[in-house]
């Protein structure tokens, strides 16, 4: 019996990909292909995901030279995500109808059972979460594009504020600043549809 | 004012909470066909980049384009920005910008 042949490493494969042997990159993107998906998936819009994600990899390709050995290659594949997902936000122009346009009255429901301090327990369980992602696609299509990542890395998907200032190749002040704007103007549109719903 | 304040951040954490655990929708195209469409895109990448290094020119060409632009923009900016000698000295001597140029004799510089 023949003992298998280790796996190359992302050191290895990478340093051949640096050569000029561009089909070592093939392990690199197999291996790595969920994660950036993964990432791509939860901030850019179904239809979106695919190019994205083919973007994530072309750049990490083109930028495999600054790559520096140090880091984990996997955390660096992820930052290029993450800033993708922020460039395909900023190329992309904000819908003109989505900040013009209100909440309807199902969504405006949602909102208004979202505010029952009461119903809280019963609604975190039984939340309509079609509805809950229609209400949020609403608040952050009208945020920039820096806003949009900012908040979603650090309320929705639980980042810290270091880690999202790594990701985004920002300061932690920059990332704290973006953030209280962002939610200062959320909080801005709910107070405004939740007075229309009343 | 505060019930509305306290309503709003109630609203808000139940939109994160109810899209925290919310996962991503499936993958428009098969994974292998994905994954080929990635490849086929890195290879041109690469044949690109082979190209532009075998004709070092074209990559000269845009730089010396880049820097020309930069130059142009950053003259602009520096004459923008830049205030008259003559508005500065007015600034100093608690004068017109006029009068300092009529006591300097400087009319039509």
């Amino acid at each position: 019996m023949t003992p298998e042949a280790p796996e190359a490493t992302d050191a290895e494969l990478i340093a051949r990909v640096r050569a000029g042997d561009v089909n070592a990159f093939e392990p690199l993107l197999t291996r790595h292909r969920e994660q950036v998906l993964a990432i791509v998936a939860r901030h850019v819009p179904a239809g979106e995901v695919a190019e994205t994600a083919q973007d994530v990899f072309v750049r990490a390709f083109q930028s495999l030279k600054g790559y520096r050995a140090e880091r984990p290659f996997n955390h660096w594949l992820a930052r290029i995500a993450v800033r993708a997902c922020c460039d395909f936000w900023r190329h992309r122009q904000r819908a003109p109808e989505a900040a013009a346009a209100g909440l309807n009255g199902e969504q405006q429901e949602w909102l208004e059972q979202a505010t029952q301090a009461a119903a809280q327990e019963a609604f975190a369980r039984d939340t309509d979460r079609r509805r809950a992602a229609e209400v949020l696609e609403w608040a952050l299509a009208r945020l920039s594009a820096a806003e949009r990542m900012t908040v979603t890395l650090l309320h929705r998907d639980g980042y810290s504020v270091r880690d999202i200032a790594r990701q985004l190749g920002w300061t932690a002040t920059r990332v704290k600043v973006t953030a209280f704007r962002a939610r200062h103007k959320l909080r801005g549109w709910l107070a405004a549809e939740l007075r229309r719903a009343r | 004012m505060q019930r509305q304040t306290q309503d709003v951040d109630r609203a808000l954490d139940a939109l994160w909470r109810a899209n925290a655990g919310r996962s991503p929708p499936p993958l428009s195209v098969p994974l292998e066909v994905w994954q080929a469409n990635v490849l086929r895109a890195i290879r041109l990448a690469a044949d690109r980049g082979r190209r532009e290094l075998e004709a070092p020119w074209l990559a000269l060409q845009r730089t010396a384009a880049a820097l020309v632009l930069l130059a142009a923009l950053g003259w602009m900016l520096v004459t923008y920005f830049t205030p008259a000698t003559e508005t500065l000295l007015a600034q100093e001597a608690w004068l017109s910008h006029s009068e300092v140029v009529n006591v300097e004799g400087w009319a039509g510089e």
